[in-house]
């Protein structure tokens, strides 16, 4: 495989990784707040 | 000669358009996560059926052409131009199945306006929407005010593609060495922003009383539609239904942010204190852009007073405030009632925001309207003409101007502020025209129209889901329009007629 093709692959999966790790984060701070709400607060 | 798309660049457009969906399919986990996580399970199934119906689009426009080479410029515009109708399309899926809506069309005008960061909403009880929904509102206004294509491009998920692709979707500076960097720069700048605002006003919300969930989701929204100076809000009321004046001060400041240029914060980013009071004070947008601002607040204020309402001057500090640089960043936040705007404002009060509306902000931030930027340049441009007149024709004067670095100010430039403006202004009358046949006042109609083409989204309550169907048509057309700046749009529709026209053989 061509040195090119491989960095584009590997900017892409990057890119999909920041996609995901975003979202994970966004998904653990919403249920942070969440738990933080139901539990403690009651 | 106008150029035609030949059949490789369908598939060329097609593949890459296919990567954009696919992209606002992954987006779409947002809304679905929060739904599961709120236990909204009948919208659950709607953002499932979204998703899903992106990936089917995206997948099959991937499939037009497998193995994609370099973008040709007039490529990228076309995917830039054709992103923001599908993505809009797509978009609307789960709004429209949430029930909120009386048609598709509705739903696609959410869409439209949410992706154009304009703020215009057709959704019936917007005060009983599912957080999922809302959440899906608001992430659309975070994607259209980056831009969808620089959030692609920052992802790294473009390795092909040309500068053409970045400057297409209205933005012409260059903030870093190189493209990738420069999106990069914007979304992760735009990030910091948002959750430095979300938790400033996170704090302020639970000062004032809100669950801390409730909390969290809306000072999140309130934060991205402030920032990205979109103006969806998740209540009818607007700011006003918070009744905080910290929070009306906090959420000026975030649309202030949002309506610099991000270029200028780049130079501020990489640049010590001195360079970066230098670089504001010098800059022709920032300069035209406070002398605008301050001249339109004082007509506004007199404006007022010369009428019945806002006499007392904590009101009219507070509301006739925040509703100018509302109006001036483009944001459509509204601390004022329909009923305010339509019955108690004086028509040159009403007039002056149409007009603060119609300049908006500054060029490559996320505000609209014809730029402070091109109004700057062409003031300068016109005051260099009189120079010219009076000189002696011996004398050849030079006129530059400071704007990311020293320019001069030159023909080319002149004439592209100009043409642009124009375009505006045009599209400004065109929609009033469309506003005013349908029997709506002529004010009014204007300010629709203003409002839409440059994306605030700030209403005179003529925006409603009973209009005309041919003029929400000519409102998202308007909406579209300016969010590209016309050009990429515009190349979209010449080229398509182009290549629908039959070759002529060549005599022998």
């Amino acid at each position: 495989m061509p040195v090119r093709r491989k960095k584009d692959i590997a900017a892409s999966l990057r890119g999909i990784l920041a996609v995901i790790a975003t979202i994970a984060s966004f998904i653990v701070l919403l249920m942070v707040v969440v738990v933080v709400e139901r539990l403690i607060l009651g | 000669m106008w150029p035609r798309f030949q059949k490789s660049d369908l598939g060329m457009i097609a593949h890459y358009l296919g990567s954009m969906v696919l992209l606002i399919g992954v987006i779409m986990v947002f809304p679905l996560a929060v739904s599961v996580i709120m236990s909204e399970w009948n919208i659950t199934g709607n953002y499932l059926i979204g998703a899903g119906a992106a990936t089917v689009i995206g997948g099959l426009l991937r499939m037009c052409r497998i193995s994609p080479g370099a973008l040709e410029r007039r490529q990228a515009i076309a995917i830039t131009g054709l992103v923001w109708i599908v993505g809009a399309f797509v978009a609307a899926i789960p709004l429209w199945l949430s029930g909120h809506y009386l048609s598709f069309l509705d739903a696609l005008f959410e869409g439209v306006s949410g992706l154009t960061s304009t703020g215009f909403t057709l959704c019936q009880d917007i005060d009983h929407l599912s957080t999922a929904d809302n959440m899906w509102r608001f992430t659309m206004q975070f994607l259209g005010g980056q831009g969808v294509v620089v959030i692609a491009l920052s992802l790294g998920l473009f390795s092909k593609v040309g500068s053409s692709f970045y400057t297409s979707e209205g933005r012409n500076e260059f903030v870093m060495p190189n493209i990738k960097k420069t999106a990069r720069f914007i979304w992760q700048f735009s990030s910091i922003i948002v959750i430095f605002g979300t938790i400033l006003l996170f704090t302020v919300l639970l000062l004032y009383g809100f669950d801390p969930v409730r909390g969290f989701f809306h000072a999140l929204w309130v934060t991205i539609g402030a920032y990205d100076t979109a103006g969806f809000a998740p209540q009818s009321l607007s700011i006003m239904y918070y009744h905080s004046f910290p929070l009306e001060i906090f959420v000026m400041v975030l649309m202030m942010i949002g309506a610099v240029n991000f270029a200028l914060y780049a130079r501020i980013w990489k640049g010590g204190f001195r360079s970066t009071v230098r670089e504001f004070t010098a800059d022709i947008e920032i300069r035209t852009l406070a002398i605008w601002t301050v001249f339109i607040l004082m007509a506004f204020v007199a404006a007022i007073l010369a009428g019945s309402f806002l006499t007392d001057y904590s009101g009219l500090a507070r509301r006739g405030v925040f509703t100018i640089v509302a109006a001036t960043t483009n944001t459509g936040f509204q601390v004022l009632s329909t009923h305010q705007i339509n019955a108690l404002l004086s028509s040159g009060a009403f007039f002056i925001l149409v007009l603060a509306l119609a300049i908006g902000g500054s060029s490559g931030s996320t505000a609209g309207g014809i730029k402070a930027l091109r109004i700057g340049i062409i003031a300068k441009a016109t005051l260099a003409r009189i120079k010219d007149v009076l000189a002696p024709k011996s004398v050849r004067n030079t006129t530059g101007y400071t704007h990311l670095g020293r320019h001069l100010l030159s023909g080319e430039v002149t004439g592209a502020a100009m043409t642009i403006t124009i375009l505006y202004i045009v599209t400004y009358v065109t929609g009033a025209i469309a506003g005013i046949v349908a029997g709506y006042e002529p004010i009014s109609a204007t300010m629709e129209s203003v409002s839409a083409t440059s994306n605030a989204g700030l209403s005179s309550g003529l925006i409603a889901p009973d209009i005309p169907v041919y003029l929400k048509i000519v409102y998202m057309l308007q909406m579209w329009f300016g969010r590209l700046e016309f050009i990429a749009f515009l190349a979209v529709i010449f080229c398509f007629f182009a290549s629908l026209k039959p070759r002529r053989r060549a005599k022998l």
